[in-house]
């Protein structure tokens, strides 16, 4: 009967009359209170990339110009765990070389994508560390207000699906909106 | 540039909506409120209600009344809706279709009108488990989405 539930939203207080509140609070996942009834303002946005990031679309640009003032945190995971399987299998000095060559990727690509930010007249800022893809986005969303990632992100290595899972078990965990590319 | 909104009038598309609108009302975008009518939902639902009530001669009956109410509420939230978009200031429309809920939406999405497709995180069920609508789309939507909580 759930299709029938913002009809009674609308009519709610002529039906409810004075046990208003007690059905708000009872039924608060399905409404949209009058406090909620605000546009959102995004003042922070996490976009992680990694080597599935060709390119950034124009419309990602196009969108993230609507949000004035907002700072975007470009951030470039390297995986810690594929840094270790290397280091345990080919040796120490096969597993320097991927960790150069991983940074020397995630340096050209923050370049190039903060640049095209900051045409956009946004506030960028970068950073690269080694971690976890999903994990460290999950725990670094915490903080923002948006989240712009590309739907292949974690999955450089195998394209067969056309959302990763690591796209999808972070857009299960994390609390704020989401747009992936 | 256009934002494609889905809307299914649950609190999570309502949410999707003021997300949108508030990206219109800075870059001067337009939105399209897009809404699919399943006729599979009005069945389920006078299937259910029927069966527990040892009613089932009335179901086809019911079932006629659950789909004219469920055309009822969509135009009823899409116009509230809009009056919202154009007390904001933001060029709105409504777009309202029969069918297959996945295979409208797709094939709106990836029409290749739109810059931005909205939705919401949840379904009607509320927020029990990302909806299942969602996880059989999104990857299928060829221009970027926007997933509201």
């Amino acid at each position: 009967m759930s299709i029938f539930l913002t009809i009674i939203n609308r009519k709610f207080k002529n039906i409810a009359g004075t046990r208003y509140e007690r059905i708000l609070r009872n039924y608060k996942e399905f409404f949209l209170t009058e406090e909620e009834l605000s546009l959102p303002v995004i003042k922070s946005i996490l976009m992680p990339v990694d080597r599935s990031t060709r390119n950034v679309p124009e419309e990602i640009y196009e969108v993230l110009s609507a949000c004035e003032d907002a700072e975007v945190t470009v951030v470039y995971i390297m995986s810690e765990d594929a840094c270790a399987l290397i280091r345990q299998t080919l040796g120490e000095e096969a597993s320097r070389e991927f960790r150069q060559k991983e940074e020397e990727a995630g340096r050209e690509l923050l370049e190039r994508i903060a640049r095209s930010l900051e045409d956009s007249g946004l506030k960028v800022r970068t950073r690269m560390f080694f971690g976890n893809k999903s994990e460290d986005v999950i725990r670094l969303s915490r903080e923002r207000d948006l989240l712009v990632i590309p739907r292949l992100y974690g999955s450089e290595i195998t394209k067969t699906r056309s959302i990763s899972p690591v796209v999808m078990k972070i857009v299960h965990h994390v609390d704020i909106p989401v747009i992936v590319y | 540039m256009k934002i494609l909104v889905l809307v299914d009038g649950s609190k999570w598309s309502q949410k999707a909506a003021l997300h949108a609108i508030a990206l219109a009302r800075k870059n001067k975008s337009k939105v399209i409120l897009f809404s699919v009518l399943d006729r599979k939902e009005a069945k389920a639902i006078a299937f259910s209600m029927t069966m527990r009530s040892d009613k089932l001669e009335e179901m086809e009956r019911f079932e006629e009344q659950v789909w004219r109410e469920m055309k009822k509420s969509v135009k009823e939230i899409m116009a509230d809706m809009l009056n919202f978009c154009h007390r904001q200031g933001v060029n709105c429309s409504i777009k309202i279709t029969e069918g297959n809920t996945k295979e409208k939406i797709l094939s709106e999405a990836n029409s290749g009108e739109y810059s931005l497709v909205v939705m919401g995180a949840y379904g009607k069920s509320g927020k029990t488990r990302i909806g299942s609508l969602l996880e059989d789309v999104v990857g299928l939507i060829k221009p970027p989405t926007m997933i509201v909580r």
